[in-house]
């Protein structure tokens, strides 16, 4: 496969954000008034990484991670305390309308859209804006609405539109003049199963599409399952992963539960499972349930099969269940600390 | 290159022209927000002109400071439709986008925020001009020719009224938006906008005119860049500014609009590197 070109360039980005300290109460406010005391937050420090042209990138991190900031500062609105960032080669913060010009952005909390006017009154301020021709309007807005589905409501006034129906209207406003880069900041927060898969499918057809880079904030982990193929996980300002989804998975992904239900328990009473496969807690756990027993284990120290065997040397098996770990809970585990980070580097 | 400039501008225009008309079309939406506004405006306005007549009546003068009595009274009207016409709360607008981090949408757009703020004014501006600007105007001409049987200042007063209360506006613009900057720094700015306002219509001559200060302090007043929002175009059409008095007025007003756009450059540069974005 051919590499593509490097789209956006990150190195070294940080941003402080310098706050003063709020005391509690009136007491506090009052003192608040005579003593500052600073209080620096780390929102992004130290980050690098790039992204090529036609790549969908999913930013993944808790809340306050620094997600957020890392596209502002991507997108113009923000200036990095330190580092760099070019975007198609300018640097979007000294050459805002520039950069403005090639790219999209979603933010899912707010909305781009003119609140007071119909819908259509956006699209036509937004072609003038981005100095759309009439031809690339025309056929943008048809492809547009084939994959969202906009045009039952185009003629209301944005107010009155169901959040579904603003938030697919806010992603065709982002794509009306074709950005080479599309930031989307949890666009489907909110959102119903059937708007959501819309707004996957028209991610994906819009990319497939025009080449468009996507990179996209969620924390809908689905999102990034049927989107990305590549994550990149920010935790407390810095970057803790960057890769497959695949890499972490077979990284983190070690764990399989697998599920039998048996015809008869007592002889899976009677067995300590731990010590006929010689296997520690965190390697192996067993729950048992009425029939059903359970086994979390980790595939590098056993396999499916020989857990099976040992049942089945034991009693008759009636059903099997096989789950292999979500990148949820993978995801889950690196918020809260579970594993450990030093193994990706 | 005569073309290519008016091409450019016309584009320009063809891009801002939007931010006009969606405040007109918002202001037409919530009608009975601005029916509200005027009553509000309008009661303010007759205590003001009924206090002066108390004034004038209690004195048993018929000219106060240079003015008499049907001039104060025209005085009031007028800085009242000056005041309804330019009155723009670019500041509060400023102070909503930084609040509620919408400031975000506008900067990830082509376009320029100061721009699209100025024409956003003169979308309220045409509105203003039209509710109720205008029909108080004519109340007060066809009032002057009824029962003072005055006809209204010639057409070139209007003029000179039209060109000072225009820089007058770019005045206003320019220091809403300066202190709308603030709010890059404090994140709330009603508080200050509150007293700003109340400043605002003192300095500006609309509560009472220069003439009835002290010397040394109507100087001062006259020289600041308030006059020129409101006192210096009243006194304009009241044809108290003549000959070179009203070259210095006028040219003090272009003065002021570049040293305040000036400051306008400065503190954008400023408050954007400021900037962080409230609510995520």
């Amino acid at each position: 496969m051919v590499r593509s070109r490097t789209l956006i360039k990150v190195e070294n980005l940080s941003k402080e954000f310098v706050s003063y300290k709020k005391y509690p109460g009136f007491k506090g406010a009052i003192k608040g008034l005579f003593s500052r005391e600073k209080v620096i937050k780390h929102a992004v420090s130290n980050i690098s990484f790039n992204i090529d042209k036609g790549e969908i990138v999913g930013y993944i991190g808790s809340n306050g991670a620094g997600k957020s900031t890392t596209i502002k500062m991507m997108s113009g609105i923000l200036v990095p305390t330190s580092g760099k960032c070019t975007v198609n080669g300018n640097v979007p913060y000294e050459m805002r309308q520039l950069n403005a010009s090639v790219i999209g952005a979603v933010f899912g909390q707010r909305t781009q859209l003119w609140w007071d006017l119909p819908l259509s009154e956006t699209f036509t301020i937004l072609k003038e804006i981005y100095n759309v021709s009439d031809t690339d309007y025309k056929n943008r807005m048809e492809f547009l609405n084939e994959v969202l589905g906009f045009q039952e409501f185009i003629h209301n006034t944005v107010r009155t539109l169901s959040l579904g129906q603003r938030m697919r209207a806010d992603l065709a406003a982002a794509l009306l003049h074709n950005p080479e880069v599309l930031y989307l900041d949890e666009p489907t927060i909110g959102l119903d199963i059937v708007v959501k898969d819309k707004m996957r499918q028209a991610i994906k057809q819009i990319n497939k599409k025009y080449n468009t880079t996507v990179i996209l904030t969620t924390h809908d982990l689905e999102d990034i399952e049927e989107l990305c193929s590549r994550i990149m996980i920010i935790d407390n300002g810095k970057l803790i992963y960057d890769g497959s989804i695949d890499k972490i998975k077979s990284l983190y992904g070690t764990v399989c539960t697998l599920s039998i239900d048996v015809k008869d328990i007592s002889p899976i009473l009677k067995t300590d499972f731990n010590k006929v496969f010689s296997a520690t807690k965190t390697n192996l756990t067993i729950d048992i349930y009425e029939s059903m027993v359970t086994f979390e284990f980790n595939k590098d120290k056993l396999s499916i099969s020989q857990i099976i065997s040992k049942v089945m040397e034991l009693t008759d098996i009636r059903d099997i269940g096989i789950k292999e770990t979500q990148i949820a809970e993978i995801v889950k585990k690196i918020y809260s600390g579970g594993f450990d980070i030093e193994r990706v580097r | 290159m005569v073309m290519f400039k008016s091409h450019f501008l016309s584009h320009k225009l063809k891009i801002y022209k939007p931010f006009a008309i969606a405040r007109i079309q918002e202001a037409l939406s919530y009608k009975a927000r601005f029916v509200l506004f005027i009553i509000a405006r309008t009661f303010t306005v007759i205590i003001t002109y009924y206090l002066w007549k108390a004034i004038y009546n209690s004195n048993g003068a018929n000219t106060l400071a240079g003015f008499t009595k049907n001039e104060m009274a025209l005085y009031i009207f007028m800085s009242f439709v000056t005041a309804s016409i330019i009155s723009v709360e670019v500041a509060s607008w400023i102070g909503t986008d930084v609040v509620e981090g919408s400031i975000a949408i506008n900067l990830i757009k082509p376009i320029n925020y100061k721009t699209s703020l100025f024409f956003k004014a003169l979308g309220d501006i045409v509105y203003n001009f039209f509710i109720p600007s205008i029909f108080i105007w004519i109340g007060i001409l066809i009032n002057q020719y009824v029962t003072l049987g005055e006809l209204p200042p010639s057409i070139t007063t209007h003029l000179l009224y039209f060109i000072s209360l225009s820089f007058g506006f770019v005045l206003l613009f320019l220091f809403e938006y300066c202190f709308g900057m603030l709010a890059f720094y404090t994140s709330y700015i009603w508080g200050m906008r509150i007293s700003k306002n109340a400043i605002l219509a003192f300095l500006s001559g609309q509560i009472i005119p220069f003439t009835f200060f002290p010397n040394a302090i109507r100087v001062i007043f006259s020289y600041l860049p308030f006059a020129s929002i409101n006192y210096i175009p009243v006194m304009i059409y009241l044809n108290k500014v003549k000959g070179t008095e009203l070259i210095k007025a006028l040219t003090l007003q272009v003065v002021w609009i570049i040293l305040l756009y000036i400051l306008s450059r400065i503190l954008w540069k400023k408050a954007t590197k400021k900037l962080y974005i409230l609510g995520g």
